[in-house]
């Protein structure tokens, strides 16, 4: 699976909609689903999938699916 | 060379500490997760409850004091015949929500459980680590043969600082109680103690804060703020090389490790950690769902709780690790 892909599929099962819904280019707040339990468990895949920790304080003020994107292009937190 | 007048230890093997009964305290008043539904229609309580793994929680009243929880854990220690009263020279009293700025919260619990007044009696102030470094503390007492039936209490009521809508903390945390006997193991028979693992960080300090109600800022109400995602990330930093490092000074490979009591925080964490370490479920104590997070008291509640379900047999290695407020974090092996 690629990059964005996985990270899609990931944010899918997070904010409880339809597998192939996410396509990169959503609002998060338009996801009933991205509430601070998500953003734990975006947390929580990321360090499964990607071995890696995001930076919390960006992760918070994401606003797009982009934005969390972007976050694992970032240097790793620790 | 010792110095002169100083009588040499004997045998240092001589002077181990062991963990010998624990017993706690829930206050009565219980707040269920239908509850709080009621009170917050907007919270996805069942979604909550199943990723918090907690149900419920108890609550003292507001009548109720860490010192008024710790004693009744106390006399339920008492009672249990682990030890007589009159046997306890020391008591170590964990907690973030103490009785009065001052006296010691420790002195108090000395003259209400009518110990003797040739003790030592002291507050510390840690949070989700404290009984780690309560085990250290009695066990350095012992080892250095200045005690030999040290009181461990925790105690928090974390409930009054949580401000009513604020869901993160809410959901969580519950108060209670727990009275921990550490002996000289001469005295009694139980877990020995260590070795530890401890660890610092307080540039995280206010990602678990009470700000108000000090003199930092005298003004401002005393109320609980956590920032929880930054709290799940500190606990995915520290707690595997922390528990890699404890098995490492007890010489033993993590596998070789019976069971792994882990602060009770929340559910959702717990079950992280355990995946990525690789510790088979049923090695890994998760059970916070009739009390909540207790902070302090969360291992001990644990160790009661395996206790009472026949899960610690003799000869055991378990690795106990706290992590949270401060930061603060350490592991301790009992075996």
């Amino acid at each position: 699976m690629s990059h964005p892909d996985q990270l899609y599929r990931i944010l899918e099962q997070l904010v409880e909609v339809p597998a192939g819904t996410i396509q990169g280019n959503e609002t998060l707040a338009d996801f009933q689903g991205w509430d601070s339990l998500a953003v734990v468990g975006f947390i929580a895949a990321v360090d499964k999938h990607y071995q890696r920790a995001v930076p919390v304080q960006p992760l918070i003020e994401a606003r797009t699916v982009g934005d969390l994107a972007a976050l694992l292009d970032r240097p790793a937190a620790i | 060379m010792f110095l002169s007048g100083f009588p040499a230890l004997q045998n240092c093997q001589s002077m181990s500490a062991i963990l010998s009964a624990i017993e706690i305290y829930l206050p009565e008043q219980v707040e269920t997760n239908a509850d709080l539904e009621r009170q917050f229609p907007l919270w996805r309580m069942k979604q909550i409850g199943e990723k918090t793994g907690i149900q419920q929680r108890h609550r003292a009243d507001s009548g109720q004091c860490a010192s008024d929880l710790a004693a009744a854990a106390a006399e339920r220690l008492f009672a249990s015949g682990a030890c007589r009263r009159e046997q306890v020279d020391f008591v170590l009293f964990c907690t973030q929500t103490p009785d009065y700025f001052l006296p010691t919260t420790a002195c108090l619990l000395q003259s209400r459980l009518q110990l003797s007044p040739g003790i030592g009696a002291l507050d510390f102030n840690l949070g989700c680590s404290g009984f780690i470094y309560g085990l250290s503390l009695a066990a350095g007492l012992v080892h250095s043969g200045q005690a030999r039936n040290i009181l461990l209490l925790t105690a928090d009521t974390y409930t009054k600082l949580v401000d009513g809508p604020d869901r993160n903390v809410k959901t969580l945390f519950g108060d209670a109680a727990a009275a921990t006997l550490v002996q000289h193991h001469e005295e009694g028979t139980g877990c020995a103690i260590g070795p530890f693992v401890f660890g610092t960080d307080g540039s995280g300090a206010e990602n678990l804060i009470v700000r108000g109600g000090a003199f930092r800022h005298p003004t401002e109400p005393p109320i609980l703020k956590m920032n929880g995602p930054e709290i799940f990330q500190f606990s995915l930093r520290v707690v595997p090389p922390c528990l890699e490092e404890l098995a490492q000074r007890a010489s033993l490979r993590l596998d070789e490790i019976d069971l792994f009591v882990p602060h009770q925080a929340n559910r959702y964490m717990l079950e992280h950690l355990r995946d990525k370490m690789e510790i088979p479920a049923e090695k890994f104590f998760i059970g916070m769902e009739n009390c909540g997070n207790t902070v302090s008291s969360s291992i001990p509640i644990a160790l009661h709780q395996l206790r009472q379900q026949g899960k610690v047999l003799e000869g055991n290695r378990i690795a106990l690790v706290g992590f949270g407020v401060g930061y603060s974090w350490g592991g301790c092996l009992l075996r």
